[in-house]
């Protein structure tokens, strides 16, 4: 039980130490805010009480000198400085370590504690100022390991709307502000596919405006054999709960005004009635001018659901009603919401593991059941099979939503890692962060951090100049490297950039002949040759320094990244900066896939890469000969068969498919002998078996419970692109 | 597992020569199933497979064994490398283009042995090809023998000892060192080339 106790004492020390770690970080740049004094001392404070309570006598009487000292600053008897900074974040990092044993920890790290003691002595003493560096070498300098590896993952309690769209909307309540609920009818007219009109994309795009629950009044489509395909029968009531305004909402509108009719309703009192309850049924009937109170009162006398009475009274179509129920659902559910912004429940990352981990099973035992039902012929199997799909996908999202981190919980760290950094290379510089907010999948952010760490290391010790040079270069003597973080489709581009001196060309090209790792005379683009700096045993710094001599460096950077299934990318401009880009996917558990068939070999492609399938006969390729080129969307796109690539055998079919698909912002396709069709892929990893096996980025089990292998599609492109370029030289590119 | 000493193995049959595996690294004996082949992967991984939710690889020892045996040749030291292979099945192992061309007479296997290897540090599972898997088996360390002409050499003594039970001789396999440093030897072809030169191994 105390076991217990002692694990939540040490998850939320670790939370309060990171806090502490922000705090005085700030605290360098604004040592007069009393605010941020007074959150350290609140932290350490908390700390102190909390492990006295639970038996750690070490951290409990190492914290209490840190307090008195804090104590001292909050009373303005003692001044922050630098040192004092300093100081304070190594007996940070010395608690986190302490935080790793019980009682009694190893005597060294005790030792080390009383030196930061002695320490703080000084400058209570008035002695500040006088000390060499602690001459204890610090043995925190492991680093930080990231907020999300130790603690919990906040999730709001209500299950909350599906997909990272969902995830998205909920910051709407997070932020709380203005928010007011809407009734919006769209029926657009027969005609309105005539025009290109994709009517479910308005649809989701005023879904994505906030929180949305949608009707679709279906009962005025024909029956199939009266049906005309190219008509629209639909009309959708919306409820919208968002903080934009009414204008926004026409906006979405704005170019099928003409074509559909259009009601933008406020409801009243944001859907709440005097109480602050959700609105009944019936209020919201009689708001809606569908019944009158009369009608209503009758109805309430009998003791079914009023719903119910009102479609068999035939006073209202059940359509009329389930539509309102809607809106019912939705106003309970934003109440929930607003109720619980604030509260959110903690819970243990690994219970969410093991949460992937079942929702990763189930799709899989999905999968066999479709197969099954498939094979059976059997027609209520079938429509038990699809449902229980459906319910599945949305659990998949719901699940990998929860599962989404705001980047920003790591960035603390990285603050860190420049701050100590340029002081022991005695450069100026600052870590500037954008995108905090950006949320990507937990697991794929505790990759990151390595190669962040690298990258940052990298900007900071190749990068950015001494102060003297930076001035007589006519820069400010600060420089500044930029950690930034945007969603862009299924990925998330992370971009780290600075102001330093930028990548040489030619240094570079000539390092790389010295290296063996080009050959003289190869043609590259900027980006091949820039890429060179993430070869292994490659480093144009002319010293090996302490910071990036140590054999790790930046090739681990690519092999981590690749891992994860992300590109990296550098663009850089010679005295003037560098900036490293790295597009990683959202989430590393659960795809959705696109399953092919090469032969008896089964593979899958990542949908979110996917741009389009065509047909491609026999006679087609015999005509185009070596010329692996054809015409898609007004483009030429360079093609490949995976049947050649992976050596799969067999003969080609007489009609076969070619998956276009988009990387690095070139289109490529890969020829196949069937496309089966959408598929649910938990991805698996290979293993470090096939650590050097190119073009496939992992495994998934099918249906029948066989594995298949799942493309790396960043990879295979990029080996299209060379063998087109060296076809027909570069004028099939983009 | 260098100093061999008495034991219960896990005695298979491949090619009609009894082998034996330490039986606490057997996890289970799978009967066998669909193998999804890796392209470009080494030789010696036939494939992967799905094994209680998760994938495993799949190897087959007699590719191993061929290379053992190519190495030796390399060295100079004709079959140095494993005294229990025949030397017609070392000449079918041996020609090369053989294991693309589908499943040859290399590839058969009625089981599939599953069990925990170290391999670069880490614990992990696979699963090896066996024509049939016979039985669990006591040897006492005084039937084993330090398999004749292996002692000593550094890399590649995949083959710990030969043992002797009941007037049989098995080959007992140092299943980690079967796995291991062996990437030098595989020359799995690469993929386009690497022009690019960032990622040669």
């Amino acid at each position: 039980m105390i076991d217990k106790f002692k694990a939540a004492f040490r998850e939320e020390a670790y939370e309060l130490l990171s806090q502490l770690e922000d705090t005085l970080l700030e605290l360098e740049s604004q040592p007069k805010n009393g605010e941020l004094i007074n959150a350290a001392f609140r932290a350490i404070h908390t700390v102190k009480g909390s492990s006295a309570m639970f038996g750690f006598e070490t951290i409990s009487h190492f914290t209490h000198e840190i307090e008195s000292a804090l104590d001292q600053c909050r009373n303005g008897t003692l001044p922050i400085t630098k040192d004092f900074i300093g100081l304070t974040l190594k007996a940070r990092d010395h608690l986190k370590n302490l935080l790793e044993y019980d009682e009694p920890p190893p005597p060294e790290l005790v030792a080390f504690g009383e030196t930061l003691l002695v320490r703080y002595r000084e400058f209570l003493s008035g002695g500040h100022g006088i000390h060499p560096h602690a001459s204890a070498s610090s043995p925190a300098g492991s680093g930080s390991p990231s907020t999300a590896k130790q603690g919990a993952i906040e999730v709001s309690p209500s299950g909350g709307p599906t997909g990272a769209g969902g995830a998205r909307a909920s910051d709407t309540f997070a932020k709380g502000g203005d928010l007011s609920t809407w009734r919006i009818f769209f029926k657009p007219k027969a005609d309105i596919f005539t025009d290109g009109t994709k009517v479910l994309n308005l649809v989701e795009e005023l879904a994505s405006l906030g929180e949305a629950a949608t009707y679709a009044h279906a009962e005025s489509i024909p029956l199939l054999e009266d049906l005309a395909a190219e008509s629209c029968f639909c009309a959708w009531d919306i409820i919208l709960t968002t903080a934009k305004s009414e204008n926004d909402i026409k906006d979405v509108f704005i170019f099928v005004e003409d074509h559909a009719e259009i009601r933008i309703e406020r409801i009243s009192e944001e859907g709440m009635d005097e109480e602050g309850r959700a609105k009944r049924l019936g209020e919201i009937l009689i708001e809606r001018g569908l019944v009158t109170r009369a009608d209503l009162r009758a109805a309430l006398g009998s003791q079914k659901k009023l719903g119910q009475v009102l479609v068999e009274s035939k006073i209202l179509s059940k359509p009329e009603v389930d539509s309102a129920l809607v809106e019912q659902e939705h106003l309970k559910k934003v109440q929930d919401k607003t109720e619980a912004a604030a509260g959110s429940i903690r819970v243990a990352s690994d219970k969410l593991d093991a949460l992937v981990d079942l929702v990763g099973e189930l799709v899989t035992l999905q999968a066999r059941l479709s197969q099954t039902s498939l094979e059976l012929k059997d027609v209520s199997l079938a429509s038990i099979s699809e449902q229980f799909e459906r319910l599945i996908a949305q659990l998949r999202d719901n699940t990998m939503s929860i599962r989404m981190l705001p980047i920003g919980s790591t960035f603390n760290k990285f603050r860190r890692v420049v701050r100590d950094l340029s002081i022991e290379l005695g450069k100026e510089a600052e870590l500037v962060t954008e995108g905090a907010e950006t949320e990507l999948d937990k697991t794929v952010i505790e990759k990151l951090g390595d190669p962040l760490v690298h990258i940052i290391r990298n900007s900071l010790d190749h990068g950015i100049e001494r102060p003297d040079e930076r001035e007589k270069a006519g820069k400010p003597r600060k420089g500044i490297i930029t950690l930034s973080a945007r969603h862009s489709g299924a990925y998330v581009l992370i971009q780290v950039s600075d102001d330093g001196k930028g990548l040489d060309r030619d240094a570079i090209y000539a390092k790389g002949l010295e290296r063996g790792l080009i050959v003289p005379g190869q043609e590259m683009t900027d980006n091949e040759l820039f890429l060179l700096i993430f070869a292994p045993g490659f480093s144009t710094a002319k010293a090996v320094t302490t910071v990036s001599g140590r054999g790790v460096g930046m090739d681990v950077v690519k092999r981590e990244i690749d891992s994860l299934g992300g590109i990296v990318s550098l663009s850089t401009e010679l005295g003037k900066g560098l900036a490293v880009t790295l597009k990683i996917p959202l989430t590393l558990a659960i795809i959705d896939g696109l399953l092919v068939r090469i032969v008896d070999e089964y593979y899958v492609v990542p949908l979110s890469s996917v741009d389009g399938c065509i047909e491609i006969h026999a006679s087609e390729l015999r005509d185009l000969g070596e010329r692996r080129i054809i015409s898609y969307r007004d483009e030429l796109v360079p093609f490949i068969s995976l049947r050649s690539v992976f050596q799969a055998g067999g003969d080609e079919p007489e009609i076969e498919q070619i998956v276009i698909t988009n990387s690095q912002d070139m289109r490529v396709g890969f020829v196949v002998d069937q496309v089966v069709g959408d598929y649910q892929t938990v991805i698996k990893p290979l293993g470090r078996m096939f650590r050097d096996v190119e073009g496939l980025s992992g495994a998934t089990i099918l249906g029948d419970g066989t594995v298949a292998l799942i493309l790396d599609v960043n990879r295979l492109a990029a080996t299209v692109q060379r063998e087109a370029g060296r076809r027909i030289g570069h004028g099939g590119e983009r | 597992m260098k100093a061999l000493g008495s034991g219960r193995f896990l005695a298979f049959e491949l090619d009609n020569n009894q082998y034996a595996i330490e039986v606490e690294r057997v996890e289970v004996v799978l009967e066998t199933m669909p193998i999804t082949r890796v392209p470009q992967a080494p030789q010696h991984l036939k494939g992967v497979i799905n094994y209680r939710g998760a994938v495993i690889p799949v190897a087959d020892l007699r590719t191993r064994f061929a290379f053992e045996d190519q190495r030796a040749v390399v060295e100079k030291e004709p079959f140095a490398g494993l005294p229990a292979i025949r030397s017609e099945e070392r000449a079918l192992a041996l020609v090369p283009g053989k294991e693309t061309a589908g499943d040859s007479a290399l590839s058969s296997g009625a089981s599939i042995v599953v069990l925990h290897v170290k391999y670069s540090g880490d614990d992990i599972v696979m699963g090896i090809l066996a024509d049939s898997v016979r039985e669990v088996v006591d040897i006492d360390a005084s039937h084993i023998e330090k398999a004749p002409g292996l002692g000593g050499r550094g890399r590649g003594n995949l083959v710990s000892g030969i043992g002797e039970k009941d007037g049989r001789f098995i080959v007992i396999i140092d299943i980690d060192e079967a796995f291991n440093g062996l990437d030098a030897f595989t020359g799995a072809p690469a993929a386009g080339g690497g022009s690019a030169g960032a990622e040669a191994q």
